[in-house]
C-alpha cells in the first residue's frame, strides 16, 4: 500500500500536483460550491435505517423542510390569517420542544421509546439559546449569536465537558430561521388543513387546525418523503389568538417507530435582556475553536472521543425496523382529545 | 481502523451533508482527480471546470450511492464522464475479440516500480488517449480489474487485455526515449 502511495504521490509531483497540501484558492472554491449545491438526500430511507441520534435529526431535518416552506398565502380564513400576523408582530419567543420516539407495545410486552426536551429562547436581535434535555437529563446547550457572529455548544452529557466554538456560517442562520414556530404557523395555514374544534390545554380555551398531507413538507427541489401516517397541528388561545400547542407526528412508511414533536409552553413577545445571549464558557469546559478547518476524522485526543460518543454513541431504534412489530400507525399522537391517552413525557427539570 | 473503512465512513457522513467530511473527500482525491483528468483533456485547458462540474455532481448524487465501498469507482466514472462530456472526445475504447484477450493470457505484462514515475508520467503523454486512461487509472489507485471496468464500462477480462496493450505501448516509449 505505502508502495502504491509513492509510485502515486510521484507520478502526481512529476505534473506539478501536490498531493499533500490543496491551495487555499482551491479550497475556499470547493467550499463556496459546497455550500451552493444542493444535496439529493433520501432522508426519510435513513430515518427508518439508522441510529436513535439520527434519528432526532432527520425529525429536526424535516421539521426544517416543514417550516422551510415558503409562506404564499393560501386557504385560510380571514381568522386564521390574523394568527400569523400576530405571530410575525413579535421579535422574541419562548417555548418548550419535546419529542418522543416510540416502537409501541411489541408482542413481547415491551416499550422502546426515547425523549427529548428542549427549552428555547429565541429573539430576531440576538439570536437564539437552547437547552437540550435527554432522558431528563441536560445534555446540550446550544448558542447562535446574530450580533457575536458565533455558534457555541456546550456538551455536558458525557464524561468530558466540552464547548464548541466557531463563527456563525449560513447553515446556522438557516437553522435559525427554519426552526422558527412562526414558519410552522405559516406552514400548516398555507397547506389543505382542517379545523379540528375547541377544547382546553392547560386550562385556556383553544381551538385548532390540522394538516393530514405529508406534501406540505415537499419543496420544489425536494419529493414529498412516504408516510403510513402524518399529521401537524395546531391550538391558539381564543381570548389571544396566539398558538399554545403545535405538535407534529408522523411513521415514515414501513417503519416501526413513531416520533412524534411537540411545542408548548409559549411566551410570545417576552423581553429577553442581551445577557441571556452573552454566555460564558465554566472553568470546568474545555474549549474548542473550530475556525473552519478541516479536522481529521479520527478521534486522537480524549476530548475528542468524548466527543464522538456525545454526538455518535446511540442505541440502534432503527434496528426495530427489522422486527415484525406492531403497527404503530393507531397510537395516539400527543394531542390534546382527552379520549386518547397521552405518552408520558418528562418535563424540564424533573428527574 | 483501515483506510478502506475510514472511507466508507467518510462517504456516509457525506450522505448525511456533513460538511467536513466533504472537504476531507476533496482533499483527499482532488489531486489525483486533477491527474487524471489532465490525462483525458487533451486541449489541456478543461481541467479546471472539468473539477468542479465533477464535485458538483458528487455532492449532488451523493445520496444515491447505496453502498459506500462503490464510491471510488462511483468518482472515477463521473471524473470520466465529465471529461470525456467537456473535451466531446468519443469513447476512445473499441471492443477488442476475444481472440485478443487469448493471446494476452500468454505473455507477462510489463512491470513498473515507483523508481519509473517521472519516465512513466513522461512515457504517458506520448500514447494514445486509451492506453493513457486505463493506465492512469491503474496507476493512480491500484484498482481492480473490476473497478476499473465498472468505470470503463466494459468487462473485466477485456479491461487485463486492454492494459496488457497499454503497457506494452508505454515500454516501447520508454526504450525508445530512454534506450
Amino acid at each position: 500500500m505505502d508502495s502504491q502511495r509513492n509510485f502515486t504521490e510521484k507520478l502526481l509531483r512529476a505534473d506539478g500536483i501536490d498531493a499533500s497540501a490543496l491551495s487555499g484558492a482551491e479550497l475556499s472554491r470547493f467550499r463556496r460550491l459546497l455550500n451552493q449545491t444542493e444535496q439529493a438526500r433520501p432522508f426519510w430511507r435513513k430515518i427508518m435505517k439508522t441510529p436513535i441520534a439520527k434519528l432526532t435529526i432527520a425529525a429536526a431535518v424535516i421539521v426544517a423542510a416543514l417550516l422551510g416552506i415558503h409562506f404564499s398565502g393560501g386557504t385560510s380564513t380571514i381568522a386564521w390569517a390574523a394568527v400569523l400576523e400576530k405571530v410575525n408582530g413579535f421579535d422574541t419567543c419562548v417555548f418548550r420542544t419535546r419529542q418522543v420516539e416510540t416502537t409501541g407495545p411489541r408482542p413481547d410486552g415491551f416499550e422502546f421509546a426515547t425523549e427529548e426536551e428542549s427549552k428555547v429562547y429565541r429573539s430576531d436581535t440576538y439570536g437564539s439559546f437552547s437547552e437540550n434535555y435527554k432522558n431528563g437529563k441536560l445534555h446540550v446547550r446550544h448558542y447562535t449569536l446574530l450580533q457575536q457572529g458565533q455558534h457555541l455548544s456546550f456538551f455536558s452529557g458525557g464524561p468530558h465537558k466540552m464547548c464548541f466554538r466557531l463563527p456563525v456560517k449560513e447553515e446556522h442562520i438557516r437553522e435559525f430561521h427554519n426552526s422558527d414556530p412562526r414558519r410552522m404557523v405559516a406552514k400548516i395555514l398555507n397547506g389543505d388543513y382542517v379545523q379540528i374544534g375547541r377544547d382546553t390545554i392547560e386550562g385556556k380555551r383553544v381551538r385548532g387546525v390540522e394538516l393530514r398531507d405529508p406534501n406540505v413538507l415537499s419543496t420544489d427541489k425536494q419529493k414529498a418523503p412516504a408516510v403510513d401516517d402524518f399529521a401537524a397541528r395546531f391550538w391558539i388561545d381564543t381570548e389571544t389568538g396566539l398558538p399554545v400547542w403545535m405538535e407534529l407526528s408522523y411513521v415514515p412508511q414501513g417503519s416501526a417507530v413513531r416520533t412524534t414533536m411537540v411545542w408548548d409552553q409559549f411566551q410570545w413577545g417576552v423581553p429577553l435582556e442581551a445577557s441571556l445571549f452573552a454566555p460564558e464558557v465554566p472553568a470546568d469546559y474545555e474549549v474548542v475553536d473550530d475556525d473552519g478547518s478541516v479536522p481529521d476524522s479520527t478521534p486522537k485526543t480524549d476530548a475528542a472521543e468524548a466527543f464522538a460518543q456525545n454526538t455518535i454513541a446511540e442505541p440502534y431504534l432503527g434496528d426495530f425496523d427489522r422486527l415484525p412489530l406492531p403497527d404503530v400507525s393507531g397510537l395516539a399522537l400527543l394531542g390534546i382529545d382527552p379520549n386518547v391517552p397521552k405518552p408520558q413525557v418528562r418535563l424540564l427539570g424533573e428527574t | 481502523m483501515d483506510s478502506e473503512n475510514r472511507l466508507e465512513g467518510l462517504v456516509c457522513r457525506c450522505q448525511h451533508g456533513e460538511q467536513t467530511a466533504f472537504e476531507q473527500l476533496f482533499r483527499r482525491f482532488q489531486p489525483r482527480l486533477r491527474y487524471y483528468v489532465r490525462r483525458l483533456d487533451t486541449m489541456g485547458d478543461h481541467a479546471d471546470d472539468t473539477l468542479q462540474d465533477i464535485w458538483v455532481k458528487v455532492v449532488r448524487e451523493i445520496g444515491s450511492l447505496k453502498d459506500p465501498k462503490a464510491f471510488v469507482a462511483w468518482l472515477y466514472a463521473i471524473a470520466r464522464h465529465e471529461a470525456y462530456g467537456r473535451a466531446r472526445i468519443k469513447d476512445p475504447f473499441v471492443e477488442l475479440t476475444d481472440e485478443h484477450l487469448e493471446r494476452v493470457t500468454e505473455h507477462d505484462e510489463p512491470v513498473f516500480t515507483d523508481e519509473d514515475a517521472t519516465r512513466i508520467h513522461q512515457g504517458l503523454g506520448k500514447l494514445k488517449t486509451h492506453h493513457r486512461e486505463i493506465l492512469t487509472l491503474s496507476f493512480l489507485e491500484d484498482f481492480s480489474h473490476q473497478q476499473i471496468a465498472e468505470i470503463l464500462g466494459i468487462r473485466a477480462g477485456t479491461v487485463k487485455s486492454r492494459i496488457y496493450y497499454a503497457k506494452q505501448s508505454l515500454r516501447k516509449e520508454l526504450e525508445r526515449n530512454h534506450g
